[in-house]
């Protein structure tokens, strides 16, 4: 199905377009990381409809776009965004493999601090896995951690 | 975009007239089933993932953002077996700026009788209000 040209028209419009046009995509890829160590390992679940909005393109701003308001949300006297035009006026991110969404998931709901020194320290903060590898039962859930002996891929 | 209807007022014959602000003001922006025991997305809208932190401890973050943190959330929790005796509420131990955001929102599920808690087989999450 060939995505309507979206630029100009709201994000939240081109979800519902989406939502209705779409056959959500489950994906098995799960993202684990570790942003504090009061914390246990946290997974990061990928949304189906958006995943499909991702495989189609044209739909999704790029992900520069949620940093901007980040910054803007983080500013002490942010009371409301004035820039949310970006999500609806910038270009479309183009259709993305599987690999490229999840890419971009991490740069947009994992911590900076985490996806950007993700390998720096004495161990890996994060993990992209399958979620076949994720430990079978929840049993012990709170205290999941990556492992340390790990074998990094490339 | 086809299909598409522009107007201010629905009439309705009888029962009076309502603006369409009230329609688009009032629809649900973003909603989430996620199913913790599986680890999955069951069914949602507007919604680019969640992350599961812990047992009954999830944040729902959004595709397109609220305009502000003063949107408005109800939840709902169930479980596959009995034991529906919870309730679901932002973080604990976290102030509101951090669990609340535009762009995301985490809740924890929490037993009545406070003495465990338990992955939500059926974690629901609505959220109204104004999208920037």
């Amino acid at each position: 199905m060939q995505t309507p040209e979206f630029q100009g028209t709201h994000l939240w419009d081109r979800l519902c377009w989406a939502k209705e046009n779409l056959e959500p995509h489950q994906s098995d890829y799960r993202v684990v990381y570790e942003d504090s160590i009061d914390e246990c390992a946290k997974i990061l679940v990928p949304d189906p409809n958006w995943m499909a909005c991702a495989l189609q393109g044209g739909i999704l701003p790029p992900v520069w776009v949620y940093h901007e308001l980040a910054k803007d949300e983080a500013q002490p006297d942010f009371k409301k965004h004035t820039r949310g035009y970006l999500l609806h006026q910038t270009e479309p991110m183009p259709a993305m493999t599987e690999e490229e969404a999840i890419e971009y998931l991490i740069q947009k709901d994992i911590p900076q601090s985490i996806w950007r020194t993700w390998d720096e320290g004495n161990r890996p903060k994060m993990v992209i896995c399958k979620k076949e590898q994720l430990p079978q039962t929840r049993e012990w859930r709170n205290a999941w951690r990556i492992s340390d002996d790990l074998e990094l891929a490339a | 975009m086809a299909g598409k209807i522009v107007a201010d007022t629905l009439e309705h014959s009888t029962a009076g007239s309502v603006t369409t602000d009230y329609v688009v003001n009032g629809s649900a922006k973003v909603w989430v089933q996620f199913d913790q025991g599986d680890n999955g997305v069951d069914g949602s809208l507007n919604v680019s993932s969640v992350t599961d932190n812990g047992v009954s401890d999830i944040t729902n973050n959004f595709s397109s953002s609220f305009a502000d943190d003063n949107y408005s959330t109800c939840g709902f929790s169930g479980f596959d077996a009995g034991g529906q005796n919870t309730w679901i509420s932002g973080h604990q131990s976290l102030a509101i700026g951090t669990w609340k955001q535009s762009g995301l929102l985490r809740a924890q599920a929490s037993y009545a009788n406070a003495t465990r808690n338990a992955d939500i087989n059926d974690f629901n999450l609505i959220h109204f209000g104004d999208l920037a």
